[in-house]
């Protein structure tokens, strides 16, 4: 295949370097386009054949967020991967940027390697194959994860981290409790779980994050290696419960937003799901 | 690996010698077009820096301010050069914790040091 590709970037000495490092993967590049902004960027998908965006955050006149939320509210737009090139850390934004569909996110700066990791990803899904851990064993892993954002609900609460990866016991739905993992033991449990390793140190747990996180685009390992959390339970308030996994809908119904009390904390938790069908077959 | 400090430009520390930069072999070609856009983004920033002494403390100044930082980081770290993308990283971090009458002494100084380190890379690569 043949790859029509937009870089956006304010900088065109870095929209020269990004072209520059794309051409020395030797990948099959059918045409380089150029705009310098969101706006620009709009024009060009209009009228021309594009199958993959590479966009910084910070422009001028329209930033990428902006570009991203219109290319995505757009259904000749919509599907076109986008891949997020910044020198911003995983921020908030961007974790947003890719639950709303962003292919990826490229740290600058980034090598031919990384790219090629990259194209492998948004092209075929993940192609990362390791000696310890399989692809498969770390995709059926991610099956039965969700996101946890905790968010303070007033100024007094104490968050032990601001986002956390948790691993949902969806049977444990009947009896309103969850388990959240984070820092260290998740990683160790992750690793355990997925029965790669049979003993588990630090270093091997690290590994199998840093596994997961090729697989997944990156999209776990800052949030989980910087927590410093042990194990802490979430306790589904009585109200909140659910009898029925089938009726997952009902309980997230409040705008996936449910208040749970956390260690005695009050805080407000926003649940994304990766694969609800599978939270419902379960 | 670049492990020169910079933190000398959050305590008005000293900082390492710009003469003393690693370029990458492999972007020599493109170092006029980086130091024809960093000089331009330095220039604008000594200008918002200037105007934010003289009182202009307005959303729009620190936002060029931000801006410019942030590009000048952006385009280093893509031409591989570490040290102005750490001094740029530090500067970015000073502004935000300097109070308002000690963040132009410290742009001033960030603006010295890269336009120092830019004009020797050009004269002697």
């Amino acid at each position: 295949m043949s790859w029509n590709i937009l870089i956006v970037d304010d900088s065109s000495l870095t929209r020269k370097i990004v072209r520059r490092v794309i051409e020395m993967t030797e990948m099959d590049v059918g045409q380089f386009l150029d705009a310098e902004n969101g706006e620009e960027a709009l024009k060009i998908l209009n009228h021309s054949n594009v199958d993959l965006v590479l966009s910084d955050l910070n422009m001028p006149q329209m930033s990428g967020v902006e570009m991203v939320h219109q290319m995505k509210s757009a259904p000749a737009t919509k599907s076109i991967p986008v891949v997020i090139i910044s020198t911003e850390s995983k921020t908030a934004r961007i974790r947003e940027l890719l639950a709303e569909g962003v292919k990826d996110y490229l740290h600058k700066p980034f090598t031919p390697e990384e790219f090629k990791e990259l194209i492998q990803t948004v092209c075929c899904g993940p192609a990362h194959k390791t000696d310890n851990l399989s692809t498969e064993a770390l995709t059926k892993a991610l099956e039965t994860m969700a996101f946890l954002t905790v968010m303070p609900v007033d100024d007094n609460m104490v968050v032990p981290q601001e986002t956390v990866l948790a691993e949902i016991d969806f049977s444990g739905l009947h009896d309103g409790t969850i388990q959240i993992l984070a820092g260290p033991d998740f990683c160790k449990i992750l690793a355990e779980n997925i029965g790669a390793l049979d003993e588990v140190d630090d270093n091997a747990a690290h590994d199998a994050l840093k596994e997961l996180s090729n697989v997944t685009c990156g999209l776990f390992l800052p949030m989980v290696v910087t927590s410093t959390a042990d194990v802490f339970d979430v306790t589904v308030p009585r109200s909140e419960r659910c009898d029925n996994p089938l009726k997952w809908n009902e309980f997230t119904a409040d705008k996936n937003t449910c208040v749970l009390n956390v260690e005695g904390h009050a805080v407000a938790i926003k649940l994304t799901v990766v694969d609800t069908a599978l939270v419902k077959n379960n | 690996m670049n492990n020169k400090d910079f933190s000398g430009i959050r305590n008005n520390g000293n900082l390492p010698d710009p003469w003393d930069v690693n370029i990458p072999d492999d972007v020599r070609d493109l170092l006029g077009d980086y130091a024809d856009s960093t000089n331009s983004m330095l220039d604008e920033l000594e200008k918002a820096a200037l105007l934010y002494e003289a009182g202009d403390k307005s959303n729009e100044n620190i936002d060029t301010i931000k801006r410019v930082l942030h590009k000048i980081k952006g385009e280093s770290s893509m031409v591989g050069i570490e040290e102005i993308t750490e001094c740029t990283h530090q500067a970015e971090f000073a502004f935000e914790e300097l109070n308002e009458n000690q963040r132009p002494d410290m742009l001033l100084k960030y603006r010295d040091w890269t336009g120092r380190a830019i004009c020797y890379m050009t004269e002697h690569v």
